[in-house]
């Protein structure tokens, strides 16, 4: 079961219409963004 | 609220694209990305204990079924704690019951009760365990306008007794048999018992120990017979069980216990922002 949404890159997460608190795994980069009611907030990977 | 399933060690996950865990061995946030995992790890400050939530039930048909049967070894220690609040100051003649594993009716199997036996009379609590029963007398006024802390507590030897605020109400010994070992275990309500009056639940919890010796562990402000109390923080006492009503929303109560035992709502059973808080 998939429990976080995943997308190729900035573009195609850019296309979303996020609501607050959700979060989703960029795998351009493998940033996990986090959205807060404005804007994206990027979590880098620390492995 | 959202959770994600929580892991040891990721070696044992499932390696599905998206897969989210918070891993215990590293405390990190992981996610599999398709090819490997993605760790956020996180600074190790605990986040602060907050309670927002309590789950309140309608007097009709609300209920909150566990996901699967509980049983108390009347051969262990344990002790079932919890905060209840009527919500209503009418109407309030018949009982409630509060975790009972029966499949239908009451019967000594074990249950917890609480209620009024007539219209605005003093309130109690009763729980019925090993074919006899503790009756613990209580004031209406303090029960209806207040949070009250329960505790039932079996000291592994036969020696089970009830705390309501902190407050010994009835001792019984000898009584050696499991507890809620009779089917299915509703944690409030179930089908075929009448209910009458609107309550709230909060933080229901099973501990594999005895904790009479210091109930205080379950407040972080202590409950007194005019002043409700304020619940703690409890996951040092590492609960099996601890349905916490913290979702706040759907039709699940997470089990934030070692068990996992995720309790459904029945009937639109409401959560609700007032919490002995």
């Amino acid at each position: 079961m998939s429990d976080i949404n995943t997308y190729a890159d900035q573009t195609a997460i850019d296309a979303l219409t996020p609501q607050a608190g959700d979060i989703v795994l960029r795998l351009s980069d493998n940033a996990v963004l986090l959205y807060n009611g404005t804007a994206w907030k990027v979590f880098n990977n620390d492995a | 609220m959202a959770t994600i399933d929580t892991i040891a060690n990721r070696s044992g996950g499932t390696t599905t694209l998206g897969k989210a865990y918070f891993e215990t061995d590293t405390n990190s946030f992981i996610v599999y990305n398709g090819s490997g995992w993605v760790e956020l790890q996180s600074n190790g400050t605990p986040a602060a204990f907050q309670n927002q939530y309590s789950l309140a039930f309608d007097g009709v048909d609300d209920g909150l079924q566990a996901g699967s049967a509980i049983t108390l070894s009347g051969s262990s220690a344990w002790t079932v704690s919890f905060w209840v609040k009527g919500l209503s100051t009418s109407g309030n003649n018949n009982t409630w019951s509060i975790l009972n594993s029966d499949a239908a009716g009451y019967s000594g199997d074990g249950f917890i009760q609480f209620g009024t036996r007539h219209a605005n009379q003093d309130a109690f609590f009763v729980v019925v365990d090993g074919d006899s029963y503790i009756y613990a007398g209580y004031n209406s006024s303090m029960f209806h306008n207040q949070w009250n802390h329960f505790a039932y507590t079996h000291d592994g030897s036969g020696t089970r007794t009830v705390y309501v605020n902190g407050t010994q109400r009835g001792q019984r010994t000898g009584v050696t048999s499991d507890m809620f070992a009779n089917g299915s275990t509703w944690l409030y309500g179930k089908p075929g018992i009448s209910q009458a009056l609107p309550v709230a639940l909060d933080e229901i919890a099973l501990i594999t120990s005895d904790e009479s010796g210091d109930l205080s562990v379950f407040w972080d402000t202590a409950p007194t017979s005019t002043t409700q109390g304020t619940a703690a923080d409890i996951s040092g006492l590492n609960p099996t069980n601890w349905w916490r009503m913290e979702n706040g929303s759907g039709s699940t109560v997470t089990d934030h216990g070692s068990a996992g035992n995720h309790a459904t709502i029945q009937n639109q059973s409401t959560f609700s922002s007032d919490t002995p808080s």
